[in-house]
């Protein structure tokens, strides 16, 4: 003799539209996580070349003269 | 411990696929900062960036999101207050450096980690120039 029980659970009406409406944003959120934990697992490094030490000094020269002028105050 | 990122090392971030930058500024566990203004700097000059970058465009901006998620800014008013104090450590050295310097000062930290050779200067002042190797590899 076999007996099978039905559960229902109900959701109200405003949760369910929550819900609906939070989905792709969920969805955004987890994937952010998910590729964000897969960078940060495979990650690896290697020295700087003197070219590209070069490069990046050159360009960092441009930003720090940019970040200088907002703290430039005249007496 | 607290220590100011130089742009020097988020430049490198985006612009190596295997970069040391970008994994000190992931996986190290002191506390790091950034002077304001320096992130929208660094947007400025992304076209630089992206044009020397081994990452795609994509890329680029995923690991600025990532890496602008472990900085702490530090406020403009707040590193204002230290500029003069800065301008004397190593303002004869290289002016643009002031910056990064006063936000050191203003958050009592213990040091820089930049690629930029002119920040040996502060260790005159009991302050720690340390490349990003070095942070990691727990030197000096």
């Amino acid at each position: 003799m076999s007996c099978v029980a039905r559960v229902t659970i109900d959701v109200p009406d405003s949760l369910a539209g929550i819900v609906g409406r939070k989905n792709i944003l969920l969805m955004g959120l987890i994937l952010a996580v998910l590729i964000s934990r897969l960078i940060e697992s495979t990650i690896d490094w290697e020295e700087l070349t003197e070219e590209d030490l070069e490069t990046i000094m050159r360009i960092d020269e441009l930003v720090k003269e940019g970040i200088l002028k907002h703290y430039q105050v005249r007496d | 411990m607290r220590f100011i990122i130089n742009t020097s090392v988020i430049i490198s971030a985006l612009m190596k696929r295997k970069s040391l930058g970008f994994y000190v500024i992931l996986k190290t566990e002191h506390e790091l900062y950034i002077p304001e203004h320096a992130v929208n700097e660094l947007l400025e000059h992304i076209r630089e960036i992206e044009e020397k970058s081994e990452l795609s465009v994509e890329e680029i901006y995923l690991r600025l999101i990532l890496i602008v998620g472990r900085l702490n800014i530090v406020p403009r008013d707040d590193v204002l207050k230290y500029m003069r104090e800065a301008e004397r450590i190593i303002g004869h050295r290289d002016k643009k450096d002031v910056p990064f310097v006063a936000a050191l000062l203003a958050i009592h930290g213990d040091g820089v980690v930049s690629y930029d050779n002119d920040f040996e200067e502060i260790e005159k002042h009991s302050y720690r120039w340390l490349k990003p190797s070095e942070l990691i590899r727990g030197k000096k």
